[in-house]
């Protein structure tokens, strides 16, 4: 044997054991083990054992053996199905308010010739309308002064009153980067849950579609959640005490005789509702926020309310140990502060836990982004003495008293709301969100669907019987035809397909039903290229040639066409895959994948057979 | 020993010399699958046209009649079409509709007014609507998903926070207005957010009225596609697009392997395909999906093969025969010399599809018929187009090289002069 075909034939088995390795665990997983499709109970969301187990051998494998299976697609096995649109409105309202603010500031507080001004917000017309006290101050507000806010435009001048709008393409392109960034943020909190194949799109303009192929009942509570923490940071200032406590001596005025809220404090709180197992029925916030619905006529404007757990060390006198104190449940309180946001989530560029050496307690870590950090030294230099309001959502995390100015951008924020155990978690959380989680506009679920395989049970079946009935007739039909070559063809077309089911397992693709209908079409030309060697083999025969000649020949002679025609049909799929949307572009990747495997199974697979075939026996080729 | 052969070797059958007929039936077949596709229209699925697709089951067996009819009475589904899908024990059906929302721009004119009246009513004169969505041109199919509502004073001043609570709202919008909707104050940008029940959503409510215990509302509705108008009008054109780039891309690079001669003639045999599988699907009524069109550019990539085969074998004739033979002589031996490969292709990619096109069902079904016809079309015209186009494309570069030597002549002799 030449040292070429022992070659050939080593590359061969490698590929072949290859693919058996990459096709393993879809085997394992999907075939000889199928998770089962029993429910279990919704609330028990997070961690669900896998049902049936794994088998030991399996488990023991390393990582990288089994990190790979080929999944169903959403079409063939149903899954989550969820829409969600980027509030990009409240978003651009934020950085308005902010912008404002900013500007005021710059104006009033600057060195060499402050000015007296104020502002207005048109929230409808994404406006800012500055009022100066000189109508000749009005030429401060220079294309220059507004370098600095590059998303403002002077629109009109009028006495002494500046309007400023939105610059031109700015609401565009802040659509489009919000949109953008959503779909990056929901994409990595996604890659947590661990689901093959999911798929996460723009639909048409603020749309993004999630989809989560293959999501068993119990884990779409815990999917959701993840998806939609929104968690938007902002910083606002908390009122005055001696502002707060009237309007929550109002407030609690208002509660009827009997009454879930406390008052106390100056202020009014609520204590999460547990049941037996300590699980949180209806969490004391909500009830808060209930009763802040009602009545938020009481509210005076400018200001809003926030929500705070209790510090739980605070809460010492009512027990008698603290071992007593754990077991409490949360409690919690309202809070007045400033409805300004003095920054967002945005401007964090960096977050992470730290620990105080002296008390061992967890904090978070801040580095702000340039404008954020002169912003924010500004503010904290405004408001010594003042108490900063950190806010996820609603939800007060932190509110540390500015005890000087802030240079730098660096902020940290204590937490100190609980046990150490707690905090940690508290901070974890807030890095996390800060980090992936900074989304640049709160999003908004807007449809939710859990799919079920769309095509049913009984005609994914049938789609399959008919896939299995195709191989067999064109199998049945080239061995009857070419023979013992046809038997040949026969396995280098199994080659084939399992090729292109490792390649597509190696990339995480799914199955879906239009990508079998590329394998398909894949037989299709593989079948195509064994032909086109086979009838030229059959020429070369007829015209008296040597069966190994005639192989040798029927192959050199065959190798372009085969080429040319695979590099036509390649260009198709290239063009596919950029045209397609989730399922079109399977069936594009498919049938690159086929390519490129046909036309190696057609030139190397039957070759090297035939080779063989002819050292044994060189007389005679059935062909 | 002998072979099993289904064209005998040495065929020699007169295709080119009889080509006349059959590529002018070709031409005047795809020309007319044209004009039929205009004349008849083409189904547009929900990607293409806008629209809303609703795929559901039932628990029961319903009469198919029954749920047509529901949908079919009720005007809130514009142009609405019930398809039974699936296997029979399955009761699945696909509802489509051209509305997208149950919001169009007309009805929110007239939920404008009615809230206008209603907010004015219930607060005495106090509150005034002020910020309602816009709805334009830009919006043309109506509101999808959530839209804000904000109110201010009778002198238009910007209300305290919350003028209303959201139970207020809701209530105003469920029994002033008569809107189904959900309603979510939102504190930093003052608004209302109001999210109307989408057009599934009544379809469900329709459904649990009517069918009551045969239909799950909770489990029912499988799959909710809804694609805007504008959507609709960009996958079109994206399509069509992909075809023609990819038409255009293979007249390349078949113009750099072979040479001018054969690029057209081979991609004009494929457009003639595709227009008659075009005309195929217009008769035969099957819906535009994303599915179909990639049908459609597996064909372009698929058909091709038996032209580059065919040319192929040409080429390499070309280059073995004497520079006394006709091309035509020479081309009708490579038509024949490919034929047995040219129907064992055809006939066994056809059987790997046929079982797929009779028993699958839905969009692969439709993928499936579509293939089998189109590699009918494609092989036939890789016979009957390409290679006669071929010829007439080497006769017309000959007439313009002889023409152009002519003047040339005629210019040398000029100067001669």
């Amino acid at each position: 044997m030449s040292r070429s075909w022992w070659f050939r034939t080593a590359f061969l088995i490698f590929l072949l054991l290859l693919s058996c390795v990459l096709l393993m665990p879809t085997v394992v997983e999907m075939v000889l083990y199928p998770e089962s499709e029993e429910e279990v109970a919704e609330e028990s969301a997070d961690e669900v054992p896998r049902n049936p187990p794994l088998p030991k051998w399996y488990q023991d494998l390393p990582l990288w053996m089994k990190s790979k299976t080929l999944a169903l697609g959403l079409d063939l096995q149903g899954g989550l199905m969820l829409r969600y649109s980027v509030d990009v409105d409240s978003a651009i309202d934020d950085k308005l308010a902010s912008n404002a603010s900013s500007i005021r500031s710059a104006l009033v507080s600057d060195m060499t010739n402050p000015v007296a001004v104020s502002y207005r917000l048109d929230r409808n017309a994404n406006e800012i309308h500055l009022t100066f006290e000189n109508a000749d101050d009005t030429k401060r507000i220079s294309a220059k002064f507004l370098e600095d806010y590059p998303m403002l435009a002077i629109s009109t001048v009028a006495g002494s009153t500046v309007t400023l709008g939105l610059s031109p393409n700015y609401f565009k392109d802040a659509e489009e980067s919000s949109v953008k960034q959503a779909v990056e943020i929901i994409r990595e909190r996604i890659d947590q849950l661990g689901v093959a194949q999911p798929n996460v799109r723009v639909e048409s303009g603020r749309n993004i579609v999630v989809e989560l192929p293959g999501l068993s009942r119990s884990r779409v509570a815990a999917a959701e959640k993840l998806i939609s923490t929104t968690a938007v940071l902002t910083f606002k200032l908390v009122a005055p005490k001696t502002e707060a406590v009237p309007v929550f001596a109002a407030l609690g005025k208002k509660l009827p005789s009997s009454s879930n809220i406390g008052v106390g404090g100056g202020t009014l709180y609520a204590d999460d509702e547990v049941d037996a197992t300590g699980r949180v029925v209806v969490s004391g916030k909500d009830i808060l926020k209930k009763f802040v619905m009602e009545n938020e006529a009481d509210i005076p404007s400018g200001r809003v309310i926030a929500y705070e757990k209790v510090d739980i060390r605070e809460r010492r006198g009512d027990v008698e140990s603290d071992a007593e104190l754990a077991k409490l449940p949360t409690r919690w309180r309202l809070r007045l502060v400033g409805s300004d946001t003095v920054l967002t989530g945005e401007n964090v560029e960096q977050a992470y836990p730290a620990s105080n050496p002296d008390t061992n307690m967890p904090y978070v870590s801040l580095k702000l982004d340039k404008s954020g950090g002169d912003r924010f030294e500004q503010v904290t230099g405004e408001h010594i003495g003042d108490q900063l309001a950190i806010l996820m959502d609603d939800v007060l995390v932190s509110d540390p008293v500015i005890r000087s100015k802030i240079p730098g951008g660096n902020v940290s924020i204590e937490m100190g709301r609980g046990n150490r155990q707690e905090t940690l978690n508290d901070v974890n959380n807030l890095v996390v969100s800060l980090r992936s989680g900074a989304l640049p506009a709160p999003i908004r679920q807007e449809f939710k669907t859990l799919v079920g395989p769309s095509l049913g049970r009984d005609s994914i079946e049938t789609g399959m019987k008919s896939l299995v009935l195709g191989f067999i007739l064109i199998f049945g039909f080239i061995i009857i035809y070419y023979r013992g070559s046809g038997l040949i063809a026969a396995f280098a077309l199994m080659c084939n397909v399992v090729f292109i089911m490792a390649g597509m397992a190696s990339m995480g693709a799914a199955l879906t039903m239009p990508g079998i209908a590329g394998i398909v079409l894949t037989v299709g030309m593989a079948i195509d290229a064994n032909v086109i060697v086979f009838e030229r083999i059959r020429e070369e025969l007829r015209a008296n040639e040597t069966p190994r000649k005639a192989i040798h020949l029927g192959f050199e002679r065959a190798l372009w066409t085969i080429l040319d025609s695979n590099i036509t049909t390649a260009v198709a799929a290239v063009v596919l895959m950029n045209f397609g949307s989730g399922p079109v572009k399977g069936f594009a990747v498919t049938l690159l994948l086929g390519i490129i495997s046909t036309v190696y199974s057609a030139f190397f697979v039957s070759r090297t057979i035939f080779e063989l075939k002819i050292r044994i026996n060189n007389e005679k080729l059935s062909i | 020993m002998s072979q099993f052969t289904l064209i005998k070797p040495n065929t020699k059958l007169p295709i080119i010399p009889h080509h006349k007929p059959v590529l002018t039936a070709l031409l005047i077949l795809s020309v007319s699958s044209l004009v039929i596709a205009f004349v008849l229209g083409l189904n547009w699925g929900t990607s293409f046209q806008g629209g809303t697709s609703i795929s559901m089951h039932f628990e029961q067996p319903v009469a198919t009649e029954e749920v047509r009819k529901l949908f079919v009475d009720d005007p809130r589904f514009e142009n609405v079409t019930v398809q039974s899908v699936g296997n029979e024990s399955e009761y699945r059906y696909i509802v489509r509709t051209r509305t997208t929302t149950s919001l169009t721009c007309e009805k929110m004119d007239r939920y404008r007014e009615a809230t206008a009246q209603a907010v004015t009513k219930k607060t005495g004169g106090a509150l005034k609507l002020d910020g309602w969505p816009a709805c334009n041109a830009e919006v043309e199919d109506g509101i999808r998903g959530d839209f804000f509502v904000t109110f201010v004073t009778s002198q238009g001043e910007k209300t305290p926070e919350a003028p209303m609570t959201e139970e207020e709202v809701l209530k105003m919008f469920s029994k002033d207005v008569g809107m189904q909707v959900a309603v979510r104050y939102e504190e930093n940008t003052h608004r209302y957010v109001v999210t109307p029940m989408g057009i599934q959503i009544e379809a469900v409510q329709l459904l649990n009225d009517h069918f009551g215990d045969k239909f799950d509302e909770k489990t029912g509705v499988d799959e909710v596609v809804t694609v805007g108008a504008d959507v609709g009008d960009k996958f079109r054109a994206d399509a069509l697009v992909s075809i023609l780039l990819a038409l255009g891309l293979m007249l390349l690079y078949i113009g750099i392997r072979f040479d001018a001669r054969y690029a057209p003639s081979a991609v004009a045999s494929l457009g003639v395909s595709i227009l008659m599988t075009l005309g195929f699907v217009a008769i035969a009524g099957i819906e535009i999906t994303l599915e179909t069109v990639a049908a459609f550019l597996s064909l372009v990539g698929y058909g091709i093969n038996d032209t580059i085969v065919n040319f192929d074998r040409v080429r390499e004739n070309v280059a073995l025969a004497s520079a006394d033979v006709k091309l035509e002589a020479i081309v009708n031996k490579a038509i024949n010399e490919c034929l047995s490969r040219t129907v064992i292709t055809s006939t066994t990619t056809i059987m790997a599809i046929l079982p797929m096109a009779i028993m699958a069902n839905g969009a692969t079904q439709d993928f499936a018929i579509i293939m089998c016809v189109g590699i009918c079309f494609t092989t036939l015209n890789s016979i009957f187009v390409s290679c006669p186009l071929l010829i007439y494309m080497d006769r017309w570069f000959k007439r313009m090289q002889e023409r152009a030597e002519a003047k040339k002549a005629l210019s040398g002799g000029v100067e001669e002069a």
